[in-house]
């Protein structure tokens, strides 16, 4: 069974509605966030709410509602929150994962890069080839969720395939042409 | 995993025995490093290659050959490390190193250009391992030690040729090379071939030229086949590829090398850059450039400190790097916008120095003016004292220029040896202190200065430019700061004063961020909120310095200047003080500005005032031996005081904090406070606390205060009078001043026997009433009915008679005294017998509330009651009167005034206010002198009525010790002692309160007094009285008349008389106890009222009284009527 890793910034919007949509079709799917910190947005563009990664989705949901129950309702935040704490406990730092994923799925360009840089940093010992691929994602509830059912159909494609490896190139052309909204990056990596 | 059925069970359990074990653990790989394992792989390998290699129908055989393929090379690729460790360590393991040999042969000749993509990875991971085996390790050796690699190899290996397998290894890259420009390859595999590459650049740096060359041109020409998205794809990965190796530690030599083609792999490396890190770099270049002066600086004085062995740290090496930009940028414009935080600062450092070797001296010269002024910017936004930085830079002669005292940001003179670091201190903030600023440019010359003999050691020319010109004039080592000019007195205290100017702004700006400060009304708050104004250290701190500094900071300076040695400054200082009188007059001047600022707000800068006192009192303390030397303490303390007062709110007391906190006062503060509290009726309330505070706790001016307030205590303002007595009031009786005040009032009361005060003639309008008033004022001293003894001495003075207000003024605060110790009263009755009759009068009227306050239960008051000098009867009966006006006087009151009353033979007037305190003895006792008042005249009468109302009635809850009844018996049995008219009278009084004495009463006193065994004289008199006044009792008064008649009235001739009248009186219904009468007397009443024969006739007539007929016809009363 190929293991799925879908990766954003935060692990809280983007990775997370693809999590979601892949763990609710069966799929073996983890996701991870590769910033420093996760950011929520805050009650004003330059007061993010920041936590660690580690916290969990549930008591920042709890702090956020104790803040300002009105304004993180409106932005979505909670429902995001609420959401998330269904699929699991905490956002996850891919730094620190450990599990090796045949494809990895990330939603912005900069944590394609991180993925890249991370794997290449590691030594590549194990041999083992991985997909790196990137779909972008705008960072916004709406985009989340296009991006989310893109990101299952690439999914189901690869799925559908009975030599990933062989058809790769074959499955990144065509949701290019089928998604020309979400620019594809695909590279082959080691673990 | 369902394995073919071609392959050996065997191996395919081997193979997944393999997977489950080493999976993600490589490291454990090194147990499968056998002979056995290697020929599963060999085998699995050879055979699924055979299997699949050009087979176009891909069945499900196809699919599951082609995942054995790939796990068998991946497994290989993981355990051929340890396999070539082995080999190396044993020179027999032949037959291993036979397998390996076979495997990368299959691997090279046709695993790496298999038709499946998955293959190819694994066999390009494959080749990447044989070459980081068969290389040696040149680079960095900090994970050498888990790096196999050709470097174990033994000379003269007996199976492993190193120069061969170099040789390979090197053939080996040419094939990794060819891969990505290989034509038949898809977008998927050279990204696989790109990752691969990387950890074999950063461990096999030897390598790098040649990749980094092949990666550039991977798409030179360009690869057709690839389709727009893989072209991106491959793209990107090559760029991630240099980026990755940029930032690589290991690769930290060759970055150069890298960046440039890194800026050669991307027409859009820039963007790629800018769009990745856009904000935040935008962000941290500003946070950088706020950093960078200040740790520029750092670092620069950390240069000077050891100018010998120069850092290479961080600082050049960003001042370099942000040169390189800048040079870059103009000639190639490709990195532009690039992120170069993301560059670790050696690499940039090797960078920038690449490029200025590069760079020709003439574009140098060009370029480094448009460098510098750059650079400069960047420091002038950072620190104010940049403009200053390049003044001298530029011309080093305007340093001393620039520091002229005319300016008017004169700098405390930093050589004068005191007060100048306390001073520069808090205000330093502002102004940079100069030293720095020389280090500064010192540690960027030397800085600068390294950077370009780097240059010219490589052979440029020297730089005719601004910044060589700059460096060189600041190469002079070492740098001399100029000697501080010197200034003349004037200037310095020019400057003192300036200083002290601002420090006072400073504290008023300060001020105007307190909220509250104008607002405060409410004292208390004020009080808290200059509390806690001055409690801040801060502020206690440049009080302390402004204080010392007004106080002897001017002869410091002079000091400083004349006695250079310093060692017996003390006694120079005063003799320069006193010799020159324009410099005091500075210090005046000094003064006068301090006492002006804290003038304007003393409520909050009264704290300040006291420090400078106190430093005042200190110099002069400090001078005191010294003759010349004149006292400033006072002086200045006056002044402050006088200039404070007008300024002062209402109900302000920080005139009072000051005044006892100072250190020293005389009677002249407290004349001040005198002369305002005059002036300003409004604060006299305030001043009037203050003086109270000083006397209290001051004792050096006690009695000056004293003197005032008691003035105060006899004014004629009745308001401020009372207030002052409220105050002085305080210290009696216990405190230590009580004596001087009970004295002063003592005084003032016996002013009463003086001449009355010249005053009122003086007001000139009241002269004439003045003059015109006395025969008025006698004329009303006979209607008081007064006693006479005293008058005759005012008569005596009666061309000035003492004023009511003019007399209150002295009894008040005395009256307040002794309601807190009576025992002062005794002084009054001296004043009060030798006094005037008004002065007595107003005395008299004025006592009331005193006594009332004082009550009869003072044993004091009792004793003077009891012990009064002759000549204050009047004052004691008034003292009675006001004491028992509503209560019932205790016995302790009636034993004191009756023994006096006994003892001395008093007037009955003594008795009265107390009478309601006599039991029915007393009373009875005393009533004949009560009696004895009545004079016929109607104020007199009153008293009496008001004596019988007051025995009579009930008072509160004690029953009347007598009834209407037994006071009229009482009365009636008084004959004895006193005259008949007095005792008529009296009983007439008691006719006239006819709403006591009703009908019921007198028969009821009537009865009883018959009943008496010798009936009063008087009583004849009542019951004629009863007749007239109570016509309803005639009844009575016949029956009373005929038990008269019984009692043989006749016999009493003076009652006799009274019953004859009474007869009269009653008549014609008397003519039934007429006719009762024995003959003799019946003849007597027909003789004394002969109009009572005809109704005594008829009645005798008509009664058939024949007795009385004969005795009336013996008198020929009847005969005549016959006739």
């Amino acid at each position: 069974m190929v293991k799925y890793a879908v990766i954003c910034a935060s692990n809280q919007n983007r990775s997370m509605e693809a999590h979601n949509v892949l763990s609710k079709k069966g799929f073996n799917v983890h996701s991870y966030g590769t910033g420093t910190m996760v950011r929520l947005p805050g009650p004003a563009i330059d007061k993010p709410n920041i936590y660690p990664f580690g916290t969990p989705y549930d008591s920042v949901y709890q702090e956020l509602k104790g803040k300002d129950p009105q304004l993180y309702t409106q932005n979505g935040l909670l429902s995001m929150l609420d959401r998330n704490r269904k699929i699991k406990d905490a956002p996850q730092r891919w730094a620190d994962s450990v599990d090796m994923y045949d494809v990895i799925i990330t939603c912005e360009e900069r944590c394609f890069d991180s993925v890249f840089e991370d794997l290449a940093n590691r030594g590549e010992e194990s041999s083992k080839s991985t997909h790196l691929i990137n779909v972008d994602i705008k960072d916004n509830h709406e985009d989340a969720l296009l991006g989310g059912r893109a990101i299952l159909q690439l999914a189901q494609m690869i799925e559908a395939s009975k030599d990933i490896d062989n058809d790769i190139q074959t499955i990144i052309e065509k949701f290019a042409e089928r998604y020309p909204t979400h620019p594809i990056l695909h590279t082959i990596a080691y673990y | 995993m369902a394995f073919s059925l071609h392959h050996n069970e065997r191996y395919l359990r081997s193979l997944e025995d393999f997977e489950s074990d080493v999976g993600s653990h490589p490291a454990n790989a090194q147990v499968f490093a056998t002979n056995d394992f290697l020929d599963v792989l060999y085998n699995l390998i050879k055979e699924a290659n055979d299997q699949t290699k050009g087979v176009a129908d891909h069945d499900e055989s196809y699919e599951s050959e082609i995942e054995i393929l790939k796990a068998a090379i991946r497994a290989f690729a993981t355990v051929v490390p340890y396999v070539f460790s082995s080999v190396c360590q044993n020179e027999a393991e032949t037959r291993l190193w036979q397998n390996v040999s076979a495997v990368k042969e299959i691997l090279l000749q046709s695993l790496i250009h298999h038709q499946n993509q998955g293959v190819r990875f694994a066999a390009i991971k494959c080749v990447q391992v044989f070459i980081l085996l068969q290389s040696r390790s040149e680079g960095d050796r900090s994970n050498s030690s888990n790096d196999i690699n050709i470097s174990l190899v033994r000379a003269d290996h007996r199976i492993l040729k190193v120069d061969q397998l170099l040789e390979e290894a090197l053939s080996m890259v040419k094939i990794m090379e060819s891969l990505l420009k290989a034509p038949d390859m898809t977008s998927p595999t050279i990204t696989a071939t790109l990752n691969s590459l990387v950890p074999l650049m950063k461990r096999r740096p030897q390598f790098v030229p040649e990749l980094t060359t092949a990666l550039i041109s991977w798409n030179r020409p360009p690869l057709s086949q690839l389709s727009s998205v893989q072209m991106r794809n491959v793209d990107k990965a090559v760029k991630l590829v240099f980026i990755t190796l940029i930032r690589s530690e290991q690769l930290s030599s060759q970055r150069t090398e890298l960046i440039n083609a890194f800026g050669a792999v991307g027409g859009d490396a820039a963007g790629m850059f800018q769009s990745r890190s856009q904000k935040l770099k935008e962000r941290e270049l500003r946070e950088r450039e706020r950093r960078e002066s200040s740790e520029e600086r750092r670092s620069a004085e950390r240069n000077v400190s050891k100018r010998s062995l120069p850092d290479p740290t961080s600082v050049s090496a960003e001042k370099r790097q942000r040169m390189g930009t800048e040079s870059n940028v103009s000639q190639t414009n490709l990195l532009a916008g690039f992120d170069l935080e993301s560059l670790p600062l050696p690499m940039v450092a090797e960078f920038c120095l690449a490029i200025l070797q590069n760079t020709t001296a003439e574009i140098l010269t060009e370029r480094l003016p448009m460098v510098y002024p750059a650079l400069n910017t960047v420091t002038t936004a950072q620190t104010s004292a940049a403009p200053l930085l390049e003044t001298k830079v530029a011309t080093p002669p305007q340093i001393v220029g620039a520091r002229s005292p005319d300016m008017h940001g004169v700098k405390i003179e930093p050589s004068s040896s005191y007060g100048n670091r306390s001073v520069s201190t808090p205000t330093g903030q502002g102004n940079t202190p100069e030293p720095d600023i020389v280090k500064n440019e010192g540690a960027i010359s030397s800085e600068a200065n390294s950077d370009f003999k780097t240059i010219t050691a490589v052979g440029r020319n020297p730089l005719p430019s601004a910044q060589e010109r700059v460096i060189q004039s600041l190469k002079m080592q070492p740098y001399a700061l100029a000697s501080p000019p010197e200034f003349d007195r004037r200037q310095k205290i020019e400057m003192l004063k300036l200083a002290v100017q601002r420090i006072l702004e400073a504290e008023k700006l300060s001020q105007q961020n307190l909220p509250i400060i104008d607002t405060t009304q409410d004292e208390d708050a004020s009080r808290r909120q200059a509390a806690v104004t001055f409690n801040s250290p801060l502020k206690t701190t440049w009080i302390l310095l402004i204080a010392k500094l007004v106080a002897k900071g001017v002869q410091i300076s002079k000091s400083s200047e004349d006695a250079s040695d310093g060692t017996n400054t003390d006694t120079k200082m005063d003799t320069d003080n006193l010799d020159n009188d324009a410099t005091s007059s500075e210090v005046d001047e000094l003064r006068d500005m301090l006492l002006e600022f804290i003038v304007e707000n003393l409520p909050y800068r009264q704290e300040l005032a006291v420090q400078w006192m106190y430093e005042e009192m200190r110099m002069d303390q400090h001078y005191a031996n010294s003759q010349d030397y004149q006292p400033k303490y006072f002086h200045w303390f006056i002044k402050l005081v006088k200039s404070a007062l007008p300024f002062l709110r209402n109900d302000d007391r920080s005139m009072s904090k000051l005044l006892l906190d100072a250190p020293d006062l005389n009677a002249e503060v407290v004349g001040l406070l005198k002369g305002d509290m005059e002036r300003r009726p409004e604060r006299y309330k305030a001043t009037i606390q203050t003086l109270h505070d000083l006397a209290l706790l001051r004792p050096p001016v006690r009695s000056y205060c004293l003197d005032v307030l008691l003035e105060y205590c006899i004014n004629h303002d009745n308001s401020k009078r009372a207030f002052a007595i409220l105050d002085v009031k305080k210290w009696v009786p216990d405190h230590a001043i009580s004596p001087i005040i009970e004295e002063f009032s003592i005084r003032s009361l016996r002013r009463l026997l003086d001449d009355p005060p010249e005053k009122i003639k003086e007001d000139g309008m009241e002269t004439e009433p003045a003059q015109a008033e006395p025969n008025g004022t006698s004329a009303m001293d006979e209607s008081g009915d007064l006693p006479k003894g005293t008058s005759e001495d005012a008569q005596a003075k009666e061309e000035n008679v003492w004023e009511r207000e003019s007399v209150i003024p002295h009894l008040e605060l005395y009256f307040a005294l002794c309601l807190k110790k009576p025992e002062l009263l005794e002084s009054l009755f001296d004043v009060y017998i030798n006094t005037t009759i008004q002065v007595q009068r107003i005395i008299r009227q004025h006592i009331t509330g005193l006594i009332r306050n004082i009550g009869m239960h003072s044993p004091k008051l009792l004793e003077i009651i009891g012990n009064f000098a002759p000549g204050g009867e009047t004052l004691i009966v008034r003292i009675l009167v006001v004491l028992c006006d509503t209560v019932r006087p205790t016995p302790e009151l009636v034993d004191v005034v009756k023994k006096v009353y006994q003892e001395r033979n008093l007037d009955a007037k003594f008795l009265i206010p107390v009478i309601s305190g006599f039991n029915k003895d007393d009373i009875k006792q005393h009533m004949p002198k009560i009696v004895g008042l009545l004079n016929g005249t109607e104020a007199q009468r009153k008293i009496v009525r008001k004596v019988f109302s007051r025995i009579i009635s009930d008072s509160g809850n004690v029953s009347a010790h007598m009834n209407a009844v037994e006071l009229l018996v009482v009365l009636h049995n008084t004959d004895q002692n006193v005259s008949p008219k007095q005792a008529i009278e009296a009983i007439n009084i008691c006719f006239s309160m006819t709403d006591i004495f009703t009908s019921d009463i007198i028969s009821k006193v009537l009865q009883h007094l018959m009943e008496q065994p010798k009936i009063p004289l008087l009583f004849m008199v009542t019951l004629i009285r009863s007749v007239a006044e109570h016509p309803d009792l005639v009844n009575l008064v016949l029956i009373l008349l005929q038990k008269l008649i019984s009692k043989r009235i006749w016999t009493s001739p003076k009652l006799w008389e009274g019953f004859v009248k009474c007869i009269q009186k009653t008549y014609p219904q008397s003519m039934k106890v007429v006719a009762n009468l024995p003959k003799s007397q019946l003849m007597d009443v027909l003789t004394k009222v002969p109009g009572i024969a005809t109704g005594l006739r008829e009645f005798a007539e008509q009664n058939g009284l024949g007795r009385v007929l004969v005795t009336m016809n013996e008198m020929g009363l009847i005969e005549e009527e016959q006739e």
